[in-house]
């Protein structure tokens, strides 16, 4: 037997437009909250002293200057490999600041993604 | 002594498989076989299609009698009688009330929710909006079925495998077909097994399906997007997640509470960190337990009376019409997002709008690998892919609440 068709057109709009509905009253949900603790993270770090930086240690190559509070081992670890790789080539090399590069997509987290996500 | 002899030879062939087997049962085993083929050597969802195959070979096979449909028969009004089940049903009989009772994929929802993370989706909740989008699949496949002729009942549970999520559309064919006939008393022509079967083929030919769907509606430009990285989701939030969410989409769709609630309460189990022998348990155990159970009771369903028809043909060719468009409404709503975004969207993380979780998702993945082999689109597209999870919940509620049973 043949449906209405004003039947079927009620249920295909009737479903489209609570599926979009619920779930955009999701979206200002789970946005709200995201704001929330957004806001509540900015202000723990606003309420935090700020701590004075460290003066970067002499090291074999030359005096670093770290642009953030890095850890001093890893300025000693990255001014240990410049001054292997100098005097590998006979080349003196100036450290004048350690930077984390902007986006965290290096070429060994690039390598890892690219060999975990392959099989796919 | 030889005539005694050769009667019993006789009486033996005559009761044996062999004897007994119809054409019909005959093709029922092949296709059987080639499920299994396609589940062990081709590696196509084989821990629902493996079970599924096995459970169709022994309903097939003349003479075995493990599943007798003429328990579940309810035409003409009649009641389900559980007392005979119990004391005439056998294994799969018994096995087959999880299906019939709507047991098992809420349970299944349980282990999905456990071994969800909804942290892209939180970092990134637009995406509930591909999720939604993908849903148009099920809604327009009613269309379809309206015009070959199904009944209301019938049609929203060919709909429903749109949403590429097989224990949705179980639970909404098992709720929609549960008399046997529409409330105008057209019996219905199709069962559960008919949608199982159709759902979970066409989930495990998610890689085969969408890719050219994907490719044809998106510029090679728009593939080689680079989406931003997603913020980091605390763990509070998590936590917080699944609460809202059931809350939310129990109060708008009861009817879509049963899925919905036991999808949130098991990742509530994993993100709360406090009943990990609980999580561990519904994720493993119990789902692989579940699944076991879902897939050979399906599987039994599978006779040949009910697949070599007409009608499942037409089920199968809408199935895939669902799919489609489910796939492709992804996409072109991705597609509006990158254009709303100037660009920040790449449109073929669209297509993991459609559940089937995590396959979806490793598409977009895939295939947007293809065209930058730097672009790494999984976290991104599996956003998308849990809001599809939910998106197809809420819809099967919908569902569920305007078709009358």
């Amino acid at each position: 037997m043949q449906m209405d068709w004003s039947y079927v057109f009620t249920v295909v709009l009737t479903g489209l437009v609570v599926v979009f509905l619920g779930l955009v009253l999701l979206i200002a949900a789970i946005t709200i909250m995201g704001k929330i603790f957004e806001a509540l993270k900015t202000s723990k770090k606003d309420a935090k002293p700020v701590p004075a930086a460290k003066p970067a240690k002499p090291t074999p190559a030359t005096a670093p200057v770290s642009s953030s509070a890095d850890d001093d081992e890893v300025i000693a670890v990255i001014a240990a490999a410049v001054a292997a790789m100098a005097e590998a080539d006979g080349t003196v090399y100036a450290i004048k600041s350690v930077k984390r590069s902007a986006p965290r997509r290096n070429a060994w987290g690039a390598a890892a993604r690219s060999e975990m996500t392959s099989s796919f | 002594m030889l005539d005694g002899f050769l009667s019993t030879i006789g009486e033996l062939w005559s009761q044996s498989g062999f004897a007994n087997m119809t054409w019909q049962s005959g093709l029922m085993i092949l296709i059987s076989f080639v499920f299994m083929f396609l589940a062990i050597k081709k590696g196509f969802e084989p821990l629902l299609l493996l079970p599924i195959a096995f459970g169709m070979l022994l309903t097939n096979l003349p003479g075995a009698d493990m599943y007798h449909p003429e328990l579940f028969d309810i035409s003409g009004g009649k009641e389900l009688d559980f007392g005979r089940i119990l004391h005439e049903g056998g294994l799969l009989d018994l096995l087959y009330l999880g299906v019939k009772l709507q047991i098992y994929p809420p349970l299944i929802f349980l282990g999905i929710g456990c071994m969800t993370d909804f942290g892209p989706l939180i970092a990134n909740p637009k995406s509930f909006l591909l999720g939604a989008a993908a849903q148009a699949g099920i809604f327009l496949t009613f269309i379809g079925a309206a015009a070959m002729g199904f009944t209301a009942q019938e049609a929203g549970s060919i709909a429903i495998i749109g949403g590429a999520d097989g224990p949705t559309a179980i639970y909404v064919s098992s709720r929609l077909l549960a008399a046997g006939a529409s409330p105008d008393g057209v019996a219905f022509e199709i069962d559960v097994g008919n949608i199982a079967l159709a759902a979970y083929t066409y989930m495990a030919l998610v890689p085969i399906i969408q890719p050219p769907i994907m490719k044809l509606l998106t510029t090679d430009k728009e593939r080689k997007i680079v989406m931003t990285q997603l913020r980091e989701v605390s763990k509070t939030e998590k936590i917080i997640f699944p609460i809202v969410v059931t809350v939310v989409i129990s109060l708008l769709i009861p009817s879509a509470a049963p899925l919905v609630g036991m999808l949130m309460l098991g990742n509530l189990f994993k993100e709360s960190g406090v009943v990990d022998r609980l999580c561990k348990t519904a994720q493993n155990e119990l789902m692989n337990i579940i699944t076991i159970f879902l897939g050979i009771s399906v599987g039994a369903t599978t006779t040949a009376a009910n697949i070599i028809n007409a009608k499942f043909l037409m089920v199968l060719a809408l199935g895939v019409v669902a799919f489609c468009v489910g796939t492709a409404s992804g996409v072109l709503f991705g597609k509006i997002m990158c254009w709303a975004t100037k660009g920040k969207v790449n449109p073929l993380i669209g297509s993991a709008g459609v559940s089937a979780v995590p396959m979806a998702a490793r598409v977009s993945q895939k295939v947007g690998a293809q065209y930058n082999p730097s672009n790494f689109l999984l976290m991104h597209a599996l956003g998308p892919n849990v809001a599809g999870v939910i998106g197809s919940a809420v819809a099967a509620g919908v569902l569920l609440s305007i078709v009358p049973v």
